[in-house]
């Protein structure tokens, strides 16, 4: 799964701007955050359910992108279901650059999960995925 | 001009928990332990570049999380946020966000709670913006 990294000034209507993108492309969000960045700039982070058109919605309006891959892992409902995958990533001594929740989905937590090495991640959390 | 049709529902403050750690191997599974009995809602993170990172929460018990993140000696803060309940189809954030953005409102931060439900995070100064722009879908219990 990818996850666009939109870099935008961080002002009044600039979330606004890469949603109409987005959106304008018939394309759906699933997940978005942003993150203030320090000189008055920020990052979208977007995934989407349709990363073809997403990147050629961004391409198109000239945006400023890079994409990244993640994991969406899948955790039981309950409290210590992220601390299994958190310790596991600690033992292999693999940082996690970013984490957020994708959503629910068949009773289960969708995680988004941006690991410093995500081929030992994939490997190390095969069960989840 | 009309105004924007909006498909969402409700409007409604909650708290969010900023726990401020290095960023580093092993930080997320020591937050995890010290919330091992506490639901999460939320989470997500922020890399400041300086090798220090922002973790941010929403659970399901504030005063469990608070009492936790004190135990542990673990530096945080607490801010409200509002979660908006919005439909789950193109076009529906970004109509929400032209909302905001054309009121001037500066956003801190904004992601997704769970399916259709966004988290909303304003500066202190917008809040009382926030209430007005949306006060006739605001849930205060």
């Amino acid at each position: 799964m990818m996850q666009f990294n939109v870099k935008v000034p961080d002002k009044p209507g600039s979330l606004e701007r890469v949603c109409e993108v987005i959106s304008t492309a018939g394309v759906n969000i699933k997940a978005i955050s942003n993150e203030q960045h320090s000189g008055g700039k920020a990052v979208v982070r977007v995934v989407t359910n349709d990363e073809s058109s997403t990147k050629s919605a961004l391409d198109r309006n000239h945006m400023f992108f890079t994409a990244s891959e993640i994991l969406d892992v899948k955790l039981d409902d309950r409290p210590g279901e992220l601390l299994k995958i958190a310790r596991m990533m600690k033992e292999a001594e693999n940082n996690i650059n970013s984490i957020y929740i994708l959503g629910r989905e068949n009773g289960k937590t969708v995680v988004a999960l941006a690991p410093e090495n995500v081929r030992e991640a994939r490997k190390l959390l095969y069960n989840y995925l | 001009m009309p105004p924007v049709l909006l498909y969402f529902s409700q409007v409604r403050p909650m708290k969010q928990f900023n726990i401020h750690v290095q960023d580093e191997v092993g930080t997320l599974a020591r937050l995890c332990e010290a919330l091992s009995t506490i639901n999460i809602r939320s989470i997500s993170t922020e890399i400041r570049g300086d090798g220090n990172a922002v973790i941010r929460l929403v659970t399901t018990d504030d005063i469990g999380t608070k009492n936790a993140l004190l135990n542990k000696d673990l530096k945080f803060n607490e801010e409200e946020i509002f979660v908006l309940d919005a439909l789950d189809k193109p076009g529906e954030l970004a109509k929400l966000t032209k909302l905001i953005a054309d009121s001037g409102v500066d956003i801190r931060s904004f992601y997704l709670l769970d399916r259709g439900l966004f988290v909303l995070n304003v500066e202190e100064k917008d809040r009382n913006n926030v209430r007005e722009i949306f006060s006739d879908r605001l849930v205060t219990k």
